[in-house]
């Protein structure tokens, strides 16, 4: 077995809001492996987005390790975070999220000016990752003026740009008609097979095919984990 | 009505825009109805009650040298009187100073003797009794009755049995027959007489105020002692008065008398409404310094309501989501509008209130200053400066229009929007804008024009501020630390001049054995004081100027006339440089031969060739005494300056005592420490050592020199403007901070999910900062450039009310703008800080 890319163990989450305490997540362990294909399934309000935030560094789990690359990422600090996230990790979110006032491009080189990457270099990987996604021919155009579909591939385009260890998917598809949905998926799987690493959450248990594992989570905690042996 | 009940709730909900919102609404409007009520009191209302317009004083020169003024004799005034095809009326006015009470209470207080139709002229009646008579004002007719002010009324306490009791008077008992109407003030803006006295008392009343060397008596032809105010005949206007002129002036010319001195001339001027003078003068640096405090205070309401504009701006684009919403249900644009419409009247009106308490506030502050400076000054201020009605009014539509505009800007663009695109739009972020687009909003625009004015109403306080610096601490030429001064007036207890030089001298000599008094000297008029007296001499070797041609240069120097005694040089800390003083003798007796000092200034200007000691020189005007008018000049000494504000461009000139007697007097007393507090501790002394003396001494004021030049008008009047000025300055970067930091706030909180955006895509907490700081830091910069020309374009327009600063002084310019940029800079940072604590997860999930 190679060595894990990510490792959870007993990974607890709790939220305090006026005196309530919501267990979003709670003795969660998770093995990923370098080049793996993970879906995450569940109820909606299972804690499925929270644990995606806390693989991605966007928050921290209240009890439990998480190693990255074997490395433990508990008390880094908020640069040292930041950096991870930067290098490490791509998300893509089910709304998008391309910023309105930067064009195409400039949302994909983003994640790379923030690494202190030479313009050239920055130019050339945010043009090679549009083209991957089949919307190099965009590069000028403001977000608004793209469609659903053609958005989320350019935010695919901008998690690959910066070559990260994994790729974050919360719900992809789900601001997308099928067909669009369909496509974003396709994208997906050819990354997988280009040995990109991804953990995506979905409702759809159609698209949950395409991974190699589903983890299917209920009330904070893994209840199965189902091997898609037999694809194709 | 239930849209004012939800507006209430609605507001309610958003505590911090609301207070800030209806705070900048009673800053601009309490300061603008304030600065109106001033202007309104002191500038605009009329003076005059019946038709002012018709009102003109009447000066005369001698023909062809224009400003050679004198007043008018009894007789002169009678045939303008008569001068009824011209003149509906005239009436003759004298200003003087009265002691009124006795001993320790003695205060003194302007009086003005008038004819009795000054009054009916005026078109105003007395609020109590009677005004005097025809018979009690014929000249020498000695009625011993008077008129008071209001105020003066007011002040003894306003009993109804006022009228008819008696009142000392410069030692003498006069009735009071009648009060004046509260604040009528005769024919000035702001200063009122205490008390109005008929003329015919005039030459009883004055004996005391020379040594009987002048010419009380008012039948005498040759006594020029007069102001004439006129009412203009019914169709005579101020152009076709011009013509008519000359020939009143030659029946002027025709009744002078055999040895005076050529034809005269007769001018009509629109009374000043600011000072009390007896030859033309013109109210126009007030009038400018009235357009300056305009322009402040309407900076400082487009400030505000830039800022309010701002505010509801970007209160209304944050809702724009929910008018769609709204929209989208079913609700009517109009019924949407409505909403909008009575948030925008219920903050108008709350800030309308507020802004009344805020204008009644600084109304008293300003009337609590002038006033303390007037009552030094021995006048009665009449100015009322009520917020007006009218003016509180107009401020309040203004910013009501204001208010209602900026929130229906947003109300008709938010309701106007495609809904689809808005209901589709994620967290209010505007999709299309481009950066540049971006950083020139309307709200940044606005935002830097707010900085530019800022700059430019900061850099105006810092150019007074420099002034009044420099003011407070210019280097007079005289030393008034250590020194006491005490103000005696022997004409207010009618004291003959015989009488009063003696028990000064007894004086001085008493004051000088106490112990601790290095040196005590008399002068009759008191550098940084109120008071200035000059007197033109020239060099005795020069040839008088012959009385027939008037074309000729007027010969000689102005210079600052003063009479002194021995020790006053030492006593004020000027240095005679070289000579001697005045003897005693010289400064006691009239007999002794007549002698002068001179300061440098005056002797290089007399005498540019030579040395000016022993010297003889001579007035040009003859005294009236008979004397010859000519001296030698036994002493010069160092030059020092007369008031803060106006170069020291006139010499000095310095009699003995005796030779210009003058029952005002200054006594100032320098002691051999130089320490202030011991100086005020000496104070007691000084007084007891005096009240020994003479327990009738009429000791006006005793007090430091110090503190004397500390009160003087002129410092006054520059601190004043730095005061009056650096409150606008003040509230406009207030107003600045405030617009900027709301702004930026609410940029970031609009750019929120932005932020999370780039916070998950790896940002540094301190890209995140940059990125807030750069956009406001390139935005004050450009500010800053445009209000830094701004400043120039002001500071030219104000170089006519600055004291010794240039209208582009450095140290004012970089101050201000670094003073500006830094706030506007901590304004921004402050949201650029919590910027870099959204937290990306929250950010991401919001909706
Ligand atoms: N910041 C927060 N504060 C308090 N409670 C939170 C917070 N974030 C999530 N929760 C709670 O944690 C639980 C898990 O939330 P999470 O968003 O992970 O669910 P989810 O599985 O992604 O649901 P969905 O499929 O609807 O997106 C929920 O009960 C939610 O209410
Ligand atoms: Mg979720």
């Amino acid at each position: 077995m190679a060595d894990s890319l990510i490792k959870l163990e007993g990974v607890t989450k709790v939220f305090l809001t006026d005196e309530v305490e919501t267990h979003a997540l709670s003795g969660i362990h998770l093995d990923i492996r370098q080049g793996e294909y993970v879906s995450i399934a569940g109820p909606s309000g299972c804690g499925k987005s929270t644990l995606l935030s806390i693989l991605g560094l966007l928050d921290s789990p209240t009890e439990g390790a998480y190693l990255l690359n074997g490395r433990p990422v508990q008390g880094l600090s908020l640069p040292e975070r930041a950096r991870i996230r930067n290098r490490e990790i791509g998300f893509i979110f089910q709304s998008f999220n391309l910023i309105g006032d930067l064009t195409v491009f400039e949302n994909v080189e983003l994640p790379l000016t923030y690494r202190g990457m030479p313009a050239a270099e920055r130019k050339s990987a945010a043009l090679e990752a549009l083209e991957k996604v089949g919307m190099g021919h965009r590069a000028k155009h403001l977000p608004s003026q793209l469609s659903g579909g053609q958005q989320q591939r350019v935010a695919v385009a901008r998690a690959l740009a910066g070559k990260p260890a994994v790729l974050l998917a919360d719900e992809p598809t789900g601001n997308l008609d099928s067909k669009n949905g369909d496509s974003v998926m396709q994208l997906l799987a050819e990354l997988h097979k280009g040995g990109a690493t991804i953990v995506m959450v979905t409702h759809d248990t159609r698209f949950a095919r395409h991974a190699e594992r589903t983890v299917h989570i209920f009330d904070g905690r893994v209840v199965q984990e189902q091997v898609e042996s037999a694809r194709n | 009505m239930s849209d004012l009940k939800f507006a209430f709730r609605t507001l309610a909900k958003t505590p911090g825009f609301t207070i800030v919102a209806v705070l900048t609404l009673a800053l601009a409007i309490g300061v603008n109805s304030a600065v109106f009520a001033l202007l309104n009191g002191v500038v605009f209302k009329p003076v005059v009650p019946l038709r002012p317009d018709e009102i003109v004083n009447l000066f005369t020169a001698k023909q062809g040298a224009s400003h050679d003024y004198r007043q008018f004799s009894y007789a002169e005034f009678q045939t303008l009187r008569e001068a009824k095809d011209t003149f509906a009326d005239v009436s003759a006015v004298q200003y003087s100073l009265a002691g009124v009470g006795r001993d320790e209470g003695i205060r003194r207080s302007f009086a003005f003797f008038t004819s009795e139709n000054f009054f009916p002229m005026m078109g105003t009646t007395p609020a109590l009794g009677r005004f005097y008579t025809a018979e009690e004002c014929r000249p020498n007719a000695n009625a011993m009755v008077l008129v008071t002010s209001y105020s003066f009324w007011q002040r003894m306490g306003g009993r109804p049995d006022f009228v008819g009791s008696t009142l000392r008077v410069n030692g003498q008992p006069f009735t009071v027959i009648g009060v004046t109407r509260d604040g009528f003030s005769g024919l000035n803006a702001i200063l009122a007489p205490d008390l109005w006295v008929p003329l015919g008392v005039f030459a009883r009343f004055s004996a005391a105020f020379s040594d009987g060397s002048g010419l009380p008596d008012l039948a005498n032809p040759k006594n020029y002692t007069l102001n004439l105010v006129a009412r203009l005949a019914p169709g005579v206007t101020r152009e076709t008065l011009a013509p008519r002129l000359p020939a009143l002036a030659q029946r002027l010319t025709a009744i002078q008398p055999p040895d005076s001195a050529g034809p005269r001339e007769l001018q009509a001027e629109s009374p000043s409404r600011f000072s009390i003078s007896t030859s033309p003068s013109n109210d126009g640096s007030t009038t400018f310094m009235t357009v300056g405090l305009f322009s402040m205070a309407g900076c400082v309401l487009v400030i505000a309501s830039i800022n309010l504009a701002n505010m509801l701006l970007a209160r209304g684009a944050a809702r724009s989501k929910e008018i769609a919403l709204r929209l989208a249900l079913g609700a009517t644009r109009w019924r949407v509008i409505r909403q909008l419409l009575a948030e925008g009247l219920l903050l108008a009106l709350a800030g309308g209130t507020l802004g009344l308490l805020v204008s009644l506030w600084a109304n008293d502050l300003l009337i609590q200053s002038i006033s303390g400076l007037f009552s030094s000054m021995n006048f009665s201020l009449v100015v009322h400066m009520q917020p007006d009605a009218a003016v509180l009014a107009f401020t309040f539509v203004f910013c009501l229009l204001a208010t209602l505009l900026f929130s229906l800007g947003p109300a008709l663009r938010a309701s106007n929007v495609d809904l689809v695109h808005d209901l589709k739009q994620q967290g209010g972020e505007p999709t299309a804008a481009g950066r540049l687009t971006r950083f020139f909003a309307p709200r940044h625009c606005l935002v830097m024009a707010q900085i530019a004015l800022s700059l430019a109403l900061l850099f105006s306080a810092g150019l007074f501020l420099r002034g009044a610096l420099k003011a407070g601490g210019i280097n007079p030429g005289f030393d008034p630390t250590g020194c006491a001064v005490g103000e005696l007036d022997y004409s207010l207890a009618n004291t003959s001049a015989d009488d009063a030089k003696r028990s000064l001298f007894a004086a001085i000599d008493r004051l000088q054995a106490l112990p601790g008094v290095q040196s005590v000297g008399v002068g009759t008029m008191l550098p940084y004081g109120n008071l200035t007296n000059t007197a033109r001499v020239m060099s005795a070797q020069e040839a008088p100027v012959a009385k027939t041609d008037p074309n000729a240069p007027t010969p000689g120097f102005n210079a600052l006339y003063s009479a002194t005694t021995p020790g006053y040089f030492d006593s004020i800390g000027v240095r005679l440089l070289r000579g001697r003083d005045f003897t005693r003798n010289e400064a006691t007796s009239k007999e002794s031969p007549a002698v002068a000092i001179v300061d440098t200034l005056l002797a290089e200007r007399l005498f540019p060739k030579g040395d000016a000691l022993g010297q003889h020189i001579r007035f040009t005007q003859k005294p009236t005494d008979g004397s010859s008018g000519e001296m030698e000049i036994v002493g010069i000494c160092a030059p020092h300056r007369h008031d803060p504000i106006s170069a020291r461009d006139l010499g000095r000139l310095y009699v003995p005592f005796a030779h210009a007697f003058n029952s005002n007097v200054f006594v100032h007393v320098r002691l051999a420490s130089r320490d202030e507090a011991v100086t005020l501790a000496m104070l007691p002394t000084i007084r007891t050592a005096l009240r020994q003396l003479d327990p009738d001494l009429p000791l006006i004021q005793l007090s430091t020199y110090a503190s004397l030049v500390n009160k003087s008008i002129g410092l006054w009047v520059v601190r004043l403007g730095a005061i009056l000025f650096g409150t606008f300055g003040a509230i406009a970067l207030v107003l600045a901070v405030v617009g900027v930091y709301g702004v930026k706030a609410y940029a970031v909180a609009r750019r929120t999910r932005e932020i999370g955006i780039r916070m998950a895509l790896g940002a540094h907490p301190r890209d995140v900062f940059g990125l807030v700081m750069k956009q406001g830091a390139l935005q004050t910069a450009l500010a800053v450039a445009v209000g830094l020309a701004l400043s120039l374009g002001v500071g030219r327009l104000l170089s006519r009310l600055l004291y010794e600063v240039s209208p582009s002084d450095p140290f004012a310019l970089l101050g201000s703008a670094a003073l500006l940029a830094a706030a506007a800079l901590l304004a921004c940072y402050l949201p650029a800080r919590r910027a870099t604590k959204v937290n990306p997860v929250t950010a991401l999930r919001a909706e």
